[in-house]
């Protein structure tokens, strides 16, 4: 019988390669055995289902959770982790290290026992999967399942009597057509393997009968991935005694078999207390499945951008959502695996061959090209050998649609990230897609779409509602939606009733950029970050300098962003392991070079968010100045120059009246915060009140104006207007509603043109249609603005409103903006966007 | 020098055992027939140890249907689903019939000689003619299996044990409260090998102690 070697560690004795127990019979011998076979035809019998061969598992290589002898990492325990907690560790993974894998252990202790009875217990073919987008190949499912199977409740023999080993073949394999494992090496070391099938010939009679049986096992003499069945075969002699009614009452080993038989014999019967941390439902579900995620039977299935890890167990087909002049970026890496081939063809909308490619692992699929006859089509095959020899392989796609905005953030520890995408516009936007990708900026899976948006469709959403996968999820840092034509993507983010933060990227890109704010590292109770994206498939060198607030050069460098790549920026980490505190960055790229960026700050001021501020113009607008006693007005104001800039702050509506101007000289590179409502506030009845607050420059500037009230603890920041954002309508994308007294919703609308302008404000309902009797006009002097709470402003009928147009009629000029969320209830919540 | 003490306590464990054995043939179903669910832990050796620590816990549950059949259910406590491995039923009271079925469709076996052995089974089910032993103690299990019938024979045999053999052998604990005159009832093989040895106290209705070659079972307090 087996002993359990009790000492720290669990000792399962397995054979090494070397020791395979093939048996060495003289061949005039065996010859006779086969021609006897041959001529007295034999019992045989097989069980229903053959095992499967597997890996054995050495104990000192503890390749479950090592990866040593066969693939590495992730090894099957870290993949199981990957898809059960999202990280590749867990209770599993350590208690198999630190009861199975013993480095000094005897070469043959391993996993064969547990195999064994897997193959037995778990018939059936084993095929590589996608799970999750994870890759779960047939080593690692049988490597599971074998560890599944380490405390089976089972039944035992001692198969060293020849009567009993008779009678499991008859029992189990004959009558109940089940295989069942035995130890077949007579010696110390236990080598086990399932027996499925025998060939038997019993000869003689009255006392005794002899027996020679060939019995068929399953081999672990085998690379992990293995598919099907190794077989191998060895076979017995003995002679059984029986009573006088036939009855076999004992037995006795012949011939070689006399030193050389099976010891000890066992059949599962359940899984038992199966292995510390591993469920296994969740190991039979993964071990059962097969293929991938993106199968739709015969026809082509339509994917936006994401890294798709693919099994190719028939023929493959995937059709992109493009238009003409998207830029679609694909590459396919075969995964080591398989020795076939994959052949990858793509054709056009016209039928026509776009590329024809056999990828190999030294060869993949690396496409970037701009539609011209949409839609394409990629055909993956592969010669032969779907079922036997997969192919496993990894899709990248990405793509550049006319109209993307960035979420450069999802809060993923405690917060929440809600959306309100809406098409203002009057036609239908086709493909509007939402893609996560990393920190580095690779697209990770389509969360939404390809949808459409009906004219005035709106959608809300949380992040929360997509059933990201965990190990997903703790990778996704980013979204990006893109579209084929304008929609407005409106992000809160947020945490509880403790701050506030926007993002809508609108505009803000470019190929000179300004971060208008940073933070020291480790600075108690601030935390700064944020990140610069290049929008194009080119590899980009960024300059990026770090100025402090007195416009010193603190630091500068130059880094090279990968095609669609992102750069982080964090304080304390590369490339700015140092900041100055209320400094600022600007970011310069090659002319054809089209970055983003964004920066998000919490301070004791609050959390608020802001997109990298474009150099594109010398005149800024402030839209609105609070009065003076209740809110704080602040403009910071950065000087993205090598040179003095002189700037000028005039109310519009004072004309040509300069005296209540302010003029103060920007050094080269300086950021100077100024609070505005002492110098330009105004009350109802004064002739300057709502006036918009005209900021105008010897040369271009950026920077940033923001609003917060000493009672609450947040405060919102918006892009300085210019030119660039002013337009005919303007759109709101969402009222937040009142929901029980907690929302309220401000608007402001500013007149920046040089004539009067009539704005009529238009409600929409949740469908999308003009709510008509709530349509409401006002009228703006040049130069003015006018302030409105939604629910206050439209009254009863604020309940039904989803978004809000406003729209300069007469066709005369623009007008400019922003929204406003706020809190009823002096809530640390305070955060909009310009429109 | 003969110990008188021991001799005194060997002797009255043998009346007990007498005792016993007449009590049992008046009533010989009370044996593997409690009166409540019996709580058992087993330690297996080999490679087959279940846990770190190597056992099991057992709840044997009795169930006596409206023919007076008892039913034992082993069920591995805190097991999910729960699901019998294996169930023992005792005929009413006056047959020795014992039917054994174990679970994933194991062929039933059946006794009527009140021995039934299912050597290599987890569970710690095995019976034995305790209180009934035949004459030479010899017994027979008979299993057919592909056309052909096995017999494999077995010899039962007892002895009395003294409580405090028992605590050094590690069968009781010397924390047990008093359990009385024990016996032990052995079968072995052909070969001469034990099979299975169950330790029993005179008036019991389960063992306290239960051996086989893959594990030891103790009865432990009703939790």
């Amino acid at each position: 019988m087996m002993s359990l070697l009790k000492m720290k560690k669990i000792k399962l004795r397995c054979p090494v390669f070397s020791a395979a127990p093939f048996k060495i019979v003289p061949g005039a011998t065996f010859l006779f055995l086969v021609l006897f076979f041959a001529v007295t035809g034999a019992q045989a019998y097989q069980a229903a289902a053959i095992p499967w061969s597997g890996y054995w598992w050495p104990v000192t290589r503890g390749g479950l959770a090592t990866g040593s002898d066969y693939r590495g990492h992730p090894a099957p325990l870290e993949k199981y982790h990957l898809y059960t907690d999202g990280v590749t560790t867990g209770y599993a993974l350590t208690q198999y290290l630190d009861i199975a894998y013993d480095p000094y252990a005897s070469a043959w202790y391993g996993f064969c026992l547990h195999w064994a009875r897997a193959a037995c217990f778990e018939p059936g073919d084993i095929l590589p999967s996608s799970n999750d987008n994870i890759i779960f190949r047939v080593g690692d499912k049988k490597g599971l399942l074998t560890l599944a199977h380490h405390k089976d409740i089972v039944e035992t023999d001692n198969g060293s009597y020849p009567e009993s080993f008779h009678y499991w073949l008859l029992h189990y394999i004959k009558d109940q057509k089940k295989a069942f494992t035995a130890d077949l090496f007579a010696g110390t070391e236990v080598w086990s393997y399932p027996i499925y099938k025998y060939e038997m010939q019993i000869t003689g009679g009255g006392a005794t009968q002899s027996v020679y049986v060939k019995i068929y096992y399953a081999d672990d003499f085998v690379f992990p991935d293995f598919m099907g069945t190794q077989e191998r075969s060895t076979f017995y002699t003995y002679d059984l005694f029986l009573d006088g009614s036939g009855a076999i009452t004992g037995g006795q080993w012949t011939g070689n078999s006399i030193t050389d038989h099976p010891e000890n014999m066992s059949i599962p019967l359940g899984v038992g207390e199966g292995f510390p941390g591993l469920d296994y439902q969740q190991v039979v579900k993964l071990a059962t499945s097969k293929d991938d995620f993106l199968e739709d039977g015969s026809r082509p299935v339509e994917i936006g951008p994401g890294t798709y890890n693919l099994i190719l167990l028939d023929e493959d087909a995937y059709r992109f959502p493009v238009q003409v002049d998207d830029v679609i970026s694909l590459r396919i890496d075969k995964q080591s695996g398989s020795a076939q081939d994959i052949s990858a063809v793509m054709m056009d909308g016209n039928g026509a061959e776009v590329f024809r490619n056999d990828i190999t692992e030294d060869n993949p699929v690396d496409q970037l090209f701009t539609a011209t006859t949409p839609p394409y089509t990629v055909y993956l095959t592969q010669a032969e050998a779907y079922t036997t020899d997969p192919n496993i392989y990894t899709l990248a796609l990405d793509l550049q649609k006319p109209f993307s905005q960035e979420i450069p953030y999802i809060p993923k520890s405690g917060g929440w990230s809600g959306f309100a995408l809406t098409n203002p516009t009057d036609t239908t936007v086709k493909n509007v897609i939402l893609v996560s990708s990393d920190a580095d900026g690779v697209p990770i899976q389509t969360l939404e779409g390809p949808l459409s948006l009906a004219p005035g469709e709106k959608k809300r959403f949380f992040f929360s509602d997509y059933d990201v996968p965990m190990h997903e999820l703790i990778d996704t840092e980013r979204l990006t939606l893109m579209a084929d034509g304008s929609v407005v993507l409106l992000n809160l983010v947020g945490e509880g009733d403790d701050f506030l933060a926007t993002f809508v990227q609108g505009k803000a890109r470019g190929n000179r950029l300004v971060l208008p704010d940073t933070a020291p590292a480790m600075m108690p109770g601030v935390r700064m970050f944020g990140g610069v994206k290049n929008e194009r498939f080119q590899e980009t060198a960024v300059k990026i300098s770090l100025y402090t607030a007195a416009g010193a050069l603190a630091d500068e460098v130059i880094q090279n962003v990968a095609p669609r790549g992102y750069l982080t920026i964090k304080p304390g980490s590369d490339p700015f392991y140092s900041m100055p505190s209320s400094g600022w960055m600007e970011i310069q790229a090659g002319a054809e070079a089209s970055l983003n960026g964004f920066q998000y700050l919490s301070n004791a001021s609050g959390v608020e968010t802001l997109f990298a501020l474009p150099v594109n113009s010398a005149t800024k607008i402030v839209p609105h100045i609070a009065k003076k006693g209740y809110w704080v007005t602040s403009v910071t104001l950065i000087n993205p120059n090598n040179t003095d800039n002189a700037v000028n702050l005039h109310l519009a509506l004072a004309g040509g009246d300069t005296s209540g101007d302010y003029d103060i000289v920007l050094a080269p590179y300086e950021k100077r915060v100024l609070e505005i409502q002492d110098l330009f506030g105004k009350s109802t009845g004064d002739p300057l009140y709502h006036s918009i607050l005209e900021i105008t420059g010897e040369q271009p500037l950026a920077g940033y104006y923001a609003y917060n009230r000493p009672d609450i603890g947040d405060y919102a920041a918006f892009p300085l207007l210019d030119e660039s954002d002013f337009a005919e309508v303007l759109d709101m994308p969402h009222y937040a509603g009142n929901n029980g007294g907690f929302w309220w919703t401000g608007v402001v609308v500013c007149n920046p043109s040089t004539i009067s302008q009539t704005v009529r404000v238009e409600p929409y309902n949740a469908e999308g249609e003009l709510i008509q009797g709530a349509v409401k006009t006002l009228d703006l002097n040049a130069g003015a603005y006018d302030v409105m709470d939604v629910q206050l402003y439209f009254g009863g009928t604020a309940p039904e409103i989803s978004f809000i147009k406003l729209r300069a009629t007469g066709g005369a000029g623009s007008i400019g903006g922003f929204y406003l969320y706020g809190n009823r209830r002096n809530r640390n919540i305070l955060s909009g966007a310009n429109m | 020098m003969i110990n008188k003490n021991k001799v005194f306590t060997f002797l009255s464990i043998l009346m007990a055992f007498i005792g016993l054995l007449a009590g049992a043939i008046e009533c010989p179903a009370a044996f593997y027939r409690p009166d409540g669910t019996i709580q058992i832990l087993s330690e297996y050796s080999g490679i087959d140890a279940p846990n770190p620590s190597g056992t099991r816990h057992w709840t044997v549950i009795p169930v006596t249907t409206t023919d007076g059949k008892v039913t034992m259910g082993f069920y591995l406590k805190d097991a999910s689903p729960q699901q019998a491995i294996c169930q023992l039923t005792f005929a009413a009271t006056g047959s020795d019939r014992i039917q054994w079925q174990g679970i994933e469709n194991i062929s039933p076996k059946i006794s009527d000689d009140g021995f039934l052995l299912v050597p290599g089974f987890p569970a710690p089910c095995d019976v034995l003619p305790v209180g009934d032993i035949s004459e030479q103690g010899l017994y027979q299990d008979r299993n057919e299996a592909g056309g052909s019938v096995f017999v494999k024979s077995y010899q039962v045999t007892t002895r009395p044990v003294t409580p405090a053999e028992a605590v050094d052998s590690g069968w009781i604990n010397d924390t047990m409260p008093d359990v009385g005159a024990l016996v032990m009832v052995t079968a072995t093989d052909k070969r001469g090998e034990t099979v299975v040895r169950q330790l029993w106290p005179v008036n019991g209705a389960w063992w306290i102690y239960e051996e086989t070659p893959i594990r030891r079972s103790w009865r432990i307090e009703n939790k």
